[in-house]
């Protein structure tokens, strides 16, 4: 047999339990952000900057 | 979709939708912007950048096969590869119109011990500072959820200056600072907060 209770109904909307709506709360203030700034494979140097394509009429031009 | 949470928004109580990420939902992350004239916080900040990483990492991770895009595949991943590192992203999605595409992101790895690392997780910007709460508290419940399902005993992460407070309510401990650890107990009071569904991922 389950040992399981549930003391409340799920979350649905207009029916959110006690719980949730303080974690809601303490969202709206202060973020459930979580992260950290390690830059994960990111180039050592900035990217260069492409050079500008030649037009198609130019790039057949130099092969003629 | 994995669960259908609800959260507050300014249009009232609504259902946002789990999903697994898909690779569109990268080029959402590389798109997301604050509005101009908005005061740029340093929430908003955390959350354009860790948006960002975690885009950058979960396509590395894909690239290398070592994602899962569905629930069933992590599950699938795991059972022929029992000490796999596995990572998967969280994509919470609006059921209703005008919201951005994407309201928030998590990017999870199941660890080689069958744990579940919680490395970004972030609310899209223009959500902050308005009248949304809750996407932060659905994606937590959906990774309870996930770790229900593979039998992960505990999740773990790194709280940023700002989301500590959160963290410590979360898991009612005082002395939360820059790591915690969601427990079991937690992860299934968690998930009896939400309503399982049985639909399946898409393919």
């Amino acid at each position: 047999m389950s040992t399981k209770t549930q003391t409340e109904p799920p979350d649905t909307p207009g029916n959110v339990s006690a719980w949730t709506r303080m974690l809601w709360d303490a969202e709206a203030k202060y973020t459930a952000t979580v992260g950290s700034r390690l830059k994960f494979g990111l180039p050592l140097s900035p990217a260069k900057p492409k050079r500008a394509r030649a037009k198609a009429g130019k790039r057949a031009a130099v092969k003629v | 979709m994995i669960a259908t949470p609800t959260i507050k928004t300014p249009q009232g109580e609504l259902a946002v939708e789990i999903e697994f990420g898909r690779p569109i939902d990268a080029d959402r992350l590389r798109n997301w912007r604050v509005a101009k004239g908005h005061p740029f916080s340093n929430a908003m900040q955390d959350a354009l950048e860790f948006g960002k990483l975690a885009g950058k990492r979960w396509r590395y991770y894909l690239k290398r096969e070592e994602a899962a895009l569905s629930l069933e595949e992590l599950v699938r991943s795991i059972a022929s590869q029992p000490q796999a590192e596995i990572g998967f992203l969280l994509v919470a999605k609006p059921t209703w119109k005008p919201a951005p595409k994407t309201l928030g992101i998590a990017w999870c790895r199941r660890t080689w011990c069958n744990h579940i690392v919680l490395d970004f997780l972030a609310a899209h910007p223009s959500t902050l500072g308005k009248d949304y709460a809750g996407i932060g508290t659905a994606l937590l419940y959906s990774i309870a959820r996930v770790a229900g399902r593979i039998k992960a005993p505990l999740v773990w992460g790194e709280a940023t200056a700002l989301s500590a407070p959160f963290y410590r309510r979360v898991l009612d401990e005082g002395d939360i600072l820059d790591h915690f650890f969601i427990p079991e107990d937690t992860l299934e009071k968690m998930r009896q907060r939400l309503i399982l569904r049985t639909k399946p991922s898409k393919p």
